[in-house]
């Protein structure tokens, strides 16, 4: 489904239709078994992304139905039919997280099959999945992956956790690392099951000086010209709350801007091939999918998001 | 008020008190290899003054009094020698080391000479050209001319849209606070011109500068610090952010930054501590004690102060009579 509709409200939008083309367009790239028995670490981190994005895309009206997410989907369906890959799952605990996030995208909104849940239940009840230690930003992850498999599971509820983040506790812009940054960003996206619902968990006296942060840091990425943590600033200020002020639509500027005519966004570690090399090098595809296909999807995020979702 | 409870400083006079003893020391000269030119004794003469004035309670500093005595000193040696050369200065600076004199009740050779001559290329234009208006007005500030207008900030001074702003290079950068501090006076005058464009400068601004200052330039951090204060955005999170993360870059000794890696990676293995002192630490610490004092000291500028000159006049040679 192509957008053929212009004006500066539909920025966000264009930049997430075409990313999305762009996903589809290299669909092989994602997936994690393509080169025999053994999985693709990073295929398997970008079809985890992937399945996440389609999720959310997924309640957005404009993406309801869209056939690219249904292509999509069938690559996260191919994984998660792999045998050796759910044993795992199920023997050690590892990879749960990437299981159960391929099992909720696979779902399209609807509750995971009583056989699954109840699987998945089985090893939260016995495995480390909910007591592991983790940063807090980390544990409001495992809480909206439990929270949207519909597990039962031990952890605080999201306000206790917001409380120790660095997002509650504040931060001056100007010493904020890397990590920082993504602390900021991924607490917004878990606090809100990334943008579907308000940021209850957020005291509203909290709510202007985390506008003003996120502002600024995401002002600040795009000085940088790191589009990965502008778009994801984006997308945080989203799951915030309202985003009209200037600088939200200037980021959009920006990133739609930045995005390439081939609808890739480069990404912050994205270094261009010497003038001599072979366009069509294998290597150098390679090279230009493993840096920049987190930041496209980061992209088709923010933009698919932007719009008002169905879920409330 | 400090929203940053870790910053165990007690707001806003420990930086200056800090700052004025280390500059105390480096004026006594006991550790220089080479004697202060007259550049760094305008610095230190500058710094000192910026300190007296938020420690205000303190009582007058002699050391303030005694480089005030200094620059007389050098500046009528250079005079005498012909070996003076005001081009070889910031205008800025030695304008304000005029006043600064003055009001020690020292003066202010072949410094006179320049505001006059200035003033006089000045006085007779109709409109002052934007690049001049800074000057225009710290000469009024002598006495010397009539305040110009402050000028409207339009499109054609910030030469850019947001984006290019938000992104523009140091160089870009301090020619947009110098406009803006010629616009406003040096605060003194509430920015005026383009709405638009002035609501351009007061957003995008603020994340340029926290992140100036996140990749630790204070060289071009603090003017950008004053710069928020001349759009009135003192009272702003980001300003107050700022303030912080420019005092936390003060070492215990007084003086701003750490810049002995960076020296070193710029291959000059010989770079002593001296050199670093006055070659960096300097005019960093100058500049960051002129950005806190105009963002915290209430009601304080450059162009106030606690004790008024006696203004520069003209003489019907051309000279000037000053005290």
């Amino acid at each position: 489904m192509e957008s053929v509709l212009g004006g500066q409200e539909c920025i966000p939008r264009r930049v997430a239709d075409r990313a999305l083309s762009w996903v589809v367009a290299n669909l092989d790239r994602f997936n994690p078994l393509a080169g025999g028995d053994e999985i693709n670490p990073m295929a398997m981190k970008s079809l985890i992304e992937l399945a996440v994005l389609c999720t959310s895309l997924n309640e957005c009206p404009t993406f309801q139905g869209d056939q690219r997410i249904e292509q999509c989907l069938a690559m996260v369906q191919a994984m998660q039919n792999d045998l050796p890959f759910q044993e795992r799952v199920f023997r050690t605990g590892k990879d749960f997280l990437p299981y159960t996030l391929f099992a909720i995208a696979l779902q399209r909104g609807a509750p995971l099959p009583d056989d699954d849940r109840r699987r998945l239940q089985h090893l939260v009840d016995h495995g480390n999945a909910a007591v592991t230690e983790q940063v807090p930003y980390r544990s409001l992850e495992m809480r909206q992956v439990f929270d949207a498999a519909g597990l039962r599971h031990p952890l605080p509820p999201y306000a206790t956790i917001y409380r120790n983040t660095t997002l509650a506790r504040g931060i001056n812009p100007s010493a904020a690392s890397n990590f920082d940054a993504y602390s900021l960003t991924h607490t917004m996206f878990y606090l809100t099951d990334w943008g579907a619902r308000p940021p209850t968990a957020i005291p509203a006296a909290h709510r202007a000086r985390h506008a003003w942060l996120l502002e600024q840091m995401l002002g600040m990425s795009i000085r940088q010209g790191n589009w990965d943590l502008a778009g994801e600033f984006l997308l945080a200020l989203r799951c915030l709350g309202p985003t009209g002020s200037a600088l939200y639509a200037l980021g959009w500027e920006a990133l739609s801007a930045a995005q390439w005519p081939d609808s890739m966004v480069p990404g912050p570690t994205y270094a261009p091939p010497p003038a001599s090399a072979d366009p069509d090098d294998d290597a150098i595809a390679d090279a230009q999918f493993a840096t920049c296909c987190h930041t496209t999807l980061v992209a088709a995020f923010a933009g698919g998001i932007s719009q008002p979702m169905v879920r409330q | 008020m400090n929203e940053y409870p870790h910053c165990p400083v007690r707001p806003f006079q420990e930086p200056f008190a800090r700052a004025a003893t280390w500059l105390s020391h480096l004026a006594c000269g006991a550790d220089h290899l080479r004697p202060l030119a007259l550049n760094d004794q305008l610095r230190l003469l500058f710094g000192l003054w910026l300190c007296d004035q938020a420690l205000s309670g303190a009582g007058p500093s002699s050391v303030l009094a005694e480089t005030a005595w200094r620059v007389e000193t050098m500046l009528r040696g250079q005079v005498h020698m012909g070996t003076f050369a005001a081009a070889d200065h910031d205008p800025t600076r030695l304008l304000l080391a005029a006043r600064i004199v003055r009001e020690q009740g020292r003066t202010t050779p072949g410094v006179d000479e320049f505001a006059a001559q200035v003033a006089a290329a000045l006085v007779d234009l109709p409109t002052i050209p934007f690049q001049f208006v800074g000057q225009a007005v710290l000469l009024a500030d002598l006495g010397l001319m009539r305040r110009p207008p402050a000028p409207p900030i339009t499109n054609r001074e910030i030469a850019g849209d947001a984006l290019t702003i938000l992104r523009a290079d140091k160089r870009d950068l301090r020619a947009l606070c110098a406009t803006i501090a010629a616009a406003t006076h040096f605060g003194r005058a509430t920015p005026s011109g383009d709405p638009e464009c002035l609501a351009t400068l007061r957003l995008v601004l603020q994340p340029v500068l926290l992140d100036i200052l996140r990749r630790g330039d204070l060289d071009t951090g603090a003017p950008l610090l004053r710069t928020l204060r001349y759009l009135r955005l003192t009272r702003s999170r980001t300003a107050r952010a700022a303030v912080a993360t420019i005092i936390g870059q003060q070492q215990p000794s007084g003086k701003f930054g750490y810049f002995t890696e960076m020296a070193r990676a710029a291959s000059d293995r010989e770079t002593t501590v001296v050199d670093l002192d006055l070659g960096l630490h300097l005019p960093i610490t100058v500049s960051c004690l002129w950005a806190l004092s105009e963002t915290t000291v209430p009601r304080f500028s450059v162009l106030t102060s606690a004790r008024q000159s006696a203004p520069l006049t003209l003489t019907r040679s051309g000279g000037t009579n000053g005290r």
